[in-house]
C-alpha cells in the first residue's frame, strides 16, 4: 500500500519548478521543464544529515527569490540522490520543501553533473537550446543573499 | 616563567587549536569516514527465521540506558537495524535517514533499535557527529557480537551485517532483510513489511 502510494505520488504530482510551484514529489520527466531563465538544483540524500541540515537554508533561498520578485525567472528543483520515491517524499514532507522534489534512485539525473555526494547545490542557465551549469556549492547553508547574488539572471 | 619556550609553545598550540577546522554539528566530516571498499555482500549465516521467537538481549545504549528487547513485548513492534561499523560510508548515510521515517514507524506502533559491534565510546563519537538520532543506538561490543551472532548476522571480521529485522509485539520475527553490505536498503521494503504486521 505504501509502495502504491509512493508510485501514485510520482505519477500524479508533477509540477513546474518556476513561479507558483508548490512542493510535490515529481517525476524525472518534469526536471528542467520550466520557462525560467535559471534553474537551481538542490541535490540531497534523505539519509545524509548534512543534507537535512541544509534543507531549511535552501527553502530560505527559495523564499528570498520569491520575495525579490524573481520567482518566474528562477526555478527550483530538489533531486534525491540515490533516493526512492518514498525516501524523497519523506524528505519533502519533513522539511516542507516548497518546490518539486524528484527521486533519483539510479542517479539518472545526478550523474549528468559529475561524481559527487550531496549536499550539492548548482545553478543552470539556458544556453544553446539546453542548460549550462554556472554555479556550484557544496555548502547550501551559506547566506541566501550571497548565493542569490551569484545566481541572479 | 622559567621556560619562556614553554609559554611560546602553549600560545602556538592554543592558536593552532583555535584555527583548526571545527566539525559542523550533525555532520560526520568526510575525512573521518573510512572507505571499506567493495565487501563480500553477505558473510554470515542466519540463525533465525521468520516465525521464530526473537532471541532476547540486553545491551548498553549510547544514551546510557540499558535496553532489553523483551521490555517491548506486548507494547511495541521493534525494528532492529544492524549496521557494520561506526565511521563507515554507507552506515553514516543510513541511520540519519531513519529520523525522517519516524512518523512511518510510529504509525505502525514500531520503535527502532540500532545495533553495531562497536564499543560505546566509538558509538558515542560517531552518533554525536551524525546529530540527534531519534532511536537508541546499542553496543554489541562485549561479549563481542554476541547478539549479532544469536541472530546469525555476525560477519567473520567481527562486524555486523547490514540487516533489518522486524519483530512483532509478541516477540516473533516477521521480516528479515540481510542486505548486501555495500548497499543501503530502500525504505519501501521496510515500510511494506510494517504494513503486513498484524493490527
Amino acid at each position: 500500500m505504501m509502495l502504491g502510494a509512493a508510485v501514485l505520488l510520482v505519477a500524479g504530482c508533477a509540477s513546474d519548478g518556476g513561479a507558483g510551484a508548490t512542493g510535490s514529489t515529481a517525476s524525472q520527466a518534469q526536471f528542467l521543464r520550466t520557462n525560467a531563465d535559471v534553474a537551481v538544483v538542490d541535490f540531497f540524500d534523505m539519509y545524509c544529515h548534512s543534507c537535512q541540515t541544509a534543507a531549511p537554508h535552501v527553502n530560505d533561498l527559495h523564499a528570498l527569490v520569491q520575495k525579490r520578485g524573481l520567482g518566474s525567472r528562477i526555478a527550483f528543483y530538489a533531486v534525491g540522490w540515490g533516493n526512492t520515491a518514498m525516501e524523497a517524499d519523506l524528505y519533502r514532507t519533513r522539511f516542507d520543501v516548497p518546490f518539486p522534489v524528484i527521486p533519483d534512485r539510479d542517479l539518472t539525473i545526478s550523474s549528468r553533473y559529475g561524481k559527487f555526494r550531496p549536499p550539492l547545490l548548482i545553478a543552470l542557465r539556458r544556453e544553446g537550446g539546453g542548460w549550462k551549469e554556472f554555479y556550484r556549492t557544496t555548502d547550501p547553508t551559506a547566506s541566501p543573499e550571497a548565493i542569490l547574488d551569484k545566481i541572479r539572471p | 616563567m622559567k621556560h619562556p619556550s614553554l609559554l611560546i609553545g602553549a600560545v602556538i598550540a592554543a592558536m593552532a587549536g583555535a584555527c583548526a577546522p571545527q566539525p559542523t554539528p550533525g555532520v560526520v566530516p568526510r575525512t573521518l569516514i573510512h572507505s571499506s571498499g567493495k565487501l563480500k555482500p553477505v558473510d554470515s549465516r542466519l540463525a533465525v527465521r521468520v516465525g521464530d521467537r526473537a532471541p532476547d538481549f540486553t545491551l548498553p545504549a549510547v544514551s546510557g540506558k540499558s535496553i532489553t528487547l523483551s521490555d517491548y513485548r506486548s507494547r511495541k513492534n521493534v525494528i532492529l537495524t544492524f549496521v557494520p561499523a561506526a565511521f563507515t560510508a554507507v552506515c553514516s548515510a543510513q541511520w540519519p535517514g531513519y529520523n525522517l521515517a519516524s512518523d512511518v514507524f510510529a504509525r505502525h506502533d514500531a520503535v527502532m533499535l540500532g545495533i553495531t559491534t562497536d564499543n560505546i565510546p566509538s558509538l558515542h563519537a560517531w552518533t554525536g557527529l551524525m546529530g540527534e538520532l531519534e532511536f537508541e543506538a546499542l553496543s554489541d561490543f562485549w561479549p563481542h557480537g554476541k547478539v549479532a551472532e544469536s541472530y546469525g548476522v555476525l560477519r567473520s571480521d567481527g562486524t555486523a551485517e547490514r540487516a533489518l529485522i522486524l519483530i512483532d509485539k509478541q516477540g516473533v520475527i516477521r521480516w528479515i532483510d540481510v542486505h548486501d553490505i555495500n548497499v543501503r536498503p530502500p525504505l519501501e521494503e521496510l515500510a511494506a513489511a510494517l504494513e503486513k504486521l498484524p493490527r
